[in-house]
């Protein structure tokens, strides 16, 4: 059956929308799982006043860092902010939520994976020039959001433009 | 990685079923196009509105981002990751560019001297009191416990407790105020000096001794020590090997320390292939700004954090080394604070 010109032009419209590769979902929602995986360990850890499995020298102490001052902001432990931030991003990172084009969406991720990498640098700075001690598992987490950082704020740009588009295109229909 | 520019349409044709699925192109799209008006071929701009807010409807319109803007979002984002990995790289090159600046040709830390009579006494003359009513103490992680192994012992037959540590670890620092406690429960001291842990490291200057020169003589057990480097002597990672290890010895660091998932570190202490300490067993944070005076004088309260944690974990080692010994002498391995390391350790 022939289409008609109309539903032709909107298909065009359509597909002229740019496509979210397919694996920046998965990746995300992969690193998001680990970070999860690795927090929730340490905040059991933490609960439990158990010493972690980790290299203990001069360079690498996983109870001296988890013991630390530092290892508190505002009163509520480190291990467990870092869950609940995990928690946040397993959310958010499920993977069809990137196909979602909401505006507030893209930027919630956003806003999530720089909150955690300036909490991130906040916490190497005070590991190597406070405490003077490494934590493996704690780096562990490090490298997870810096990576989920990375992901997010190379996305964020084609996923804004993505909403941006498919959210006028929403209007125009409306409006005709 | 695909981005789009603004002004620049980014767009690809046939996005493929991910991207339709989750989008609202799902709305019936007919009433959105626009007829009776002439396609403008590689237009961009809005969709088409049907002439609302003052627009003409322009059919084939592509769908774009927003307009030029000074940076290209995608440009700002890989700044915004660059400035990441500046910040990181930055501390990286501070802190190790700073921790080798120190190599003066005076020594920051004097040597060891001997220990005072009158403090290892106070040290090794911990009341049993005392030692039963901290039990295994607070902030204490028990030795590891191993079966099956051969036995570790000298050559007279003796059972051996072998120390591994380093004289600028702070953490062999704190555990040395244990053992010297345990160990003196099996025999009598003797050549014992104090020093403090690196001034370059964590737990900066912690208060301890030195097992350098130090014997221990006992009926029961054989003690061998190796501090593995010196001090920070002359400034930060200024440490030289020291007390060398032989290669039987090395074996069992290596054995051991990756028996249990860990790489070789300091302390290692070998009770009789039975059990091990891997590591700090308590915070060296507690003996923060102690001498060894002030942190003898301590040992008498047993609900000081630091006698919590020095007798907590010289109950530990007490109960490892009764394990080698046959629970011999029944004296120190049958008190309460013992007997609950032990079954902390499931070793009763």
């Amino acid at each position: 059956m022939a289409r008609s010109m109309s539903d032709v032009d909107v298909e065009e419209e359509y597909d002229t929308v740019p496509p979210v590769p397919w694996w920046w979902p998965w990746v995300a929602f992969g690193l998001s799982l680990i970070g999860f995986g690795i927090s929730l360990y340490l905040t059991i850890e933490h609960f439990q006043g158990k010493l972690l499995p980790c290299p203990a020298n001069a360079v690498f102490n996983c109870t001296k860092v988890t013991t630390s001052k530092y290892s508190h902001v505002f009163g509520v432990p480190v291990a467990l902010a870092g869950l609940l931030f995990y928690t946040g991003m397993v959310g958010i990172n499920f993977p069809p939520l990137w196909k979602v084009p909401a505006r507030w969406l893209a930027r919630a991720r956003l806003v999530m994976a720089v909150s955690g990498i300036c909490f991130v640098l906040y916490l190497l700075g005070a590991e190597l020039f406070s405490i003077q001690a490494i934590c493996l598992w704690c780096t562990g987490v490090h490298v997870t959001t810096f990576f989920l950082f990375v992901l997010v704020v190379a996305s964020f740009p084609l996923m804004q433009s993505r909403a941006v588009a498919l959210s006028e295109w929403a209007e125009d229909g409306d409006e005709a | 990685m695909s981005q789009v520019s603004p002004g620049d349409d980014g767009s690809t044709r046939r996005p493929g079923p991910q991207a339709r699925k989750g989008t609202p192109a799902k709305r019936p799209p007919a009433k959105a196009a626009p007829k009776g008006r002439p396609p403008a071929a590689g237009s961009k701009g809005r969709p088409p509105t049907g002439g609302a807010k003052g627009r003409a409807p322009r059919p084939n319109m592509k769908i774009t981002a927003a307009p030029p803007r000074r940076f290209a979002p995608s440009t700002l984002a890989y700044v915004t990751i660059a400035v990441v990995v500046v910040i990181v790289v930055v501390f990286v090159v501070v802190k190790v560019t700073g921790s080798g600046k120190s190599t003066s040709t005076t020594q920051l830390i004097p040597n060891p001297v001997t220990a005072p009579a009158s403090l290892v006494a106070e040290v090794t003359g911990v009341s049993p009191a005392v030692s039963n009513a901290v039990g295994i103490g607070t902030g204490v992680s028990a030795p590891q416990v191993l079966t099956g192994q051969p036995k570790l012992a000298s050559t007279g037959g003796k059972p051996e407790v072998l120390y591994i540590g380093a004289e600028f670890c702070p953490f062999c620092g704190a555990e040395r105020w244990s053992m010297v406690l345990a160990l003196s429960r099996f025999g009598t001291w003797s050549g014992l000096k104090t020093t403090t842990s690196s001034l370059w490291d964590s737990d900066p200057g912690t208060a301890t001794f030195t097992f350098r020169n130090a014997t221990l003589t006992s009926s029961s057990i054989d003690f061998v020590s190796v501090e593995h480097e010196t001090n920070d002597n002359f400034g930060s990672g200024t440490r030289k090997l020291f007390q060398p290890l032989t290669t039987a010895q090395g074996n069992l660091w290596q054995k051991y320390s990756s028996h249990f998932g860990e790489t070789t570190g300091y302390p290692f202490v070998d009770f009789g292939n039975k059990v091990f300490v891997l590591g700090p067993s308590y915070d060296p944070g507690v003996l923060a700004g102690l001498n060894q005076q002030e942190i003898a004088a301590k040992l008498t309260n047993p609900s000081d954090p630091v006698t919590q944690s020095i007798v907590g974990t010289a109950n530990y080692l007490t109960a490892a080394i009764c394990a080698m010994t046959g629970n011999q002498p029944a004296a120190v391995c049958s008190a309460t604070g013992t007997k609950k390391a032990a079954a902390s350790m499931k070793l009763s």
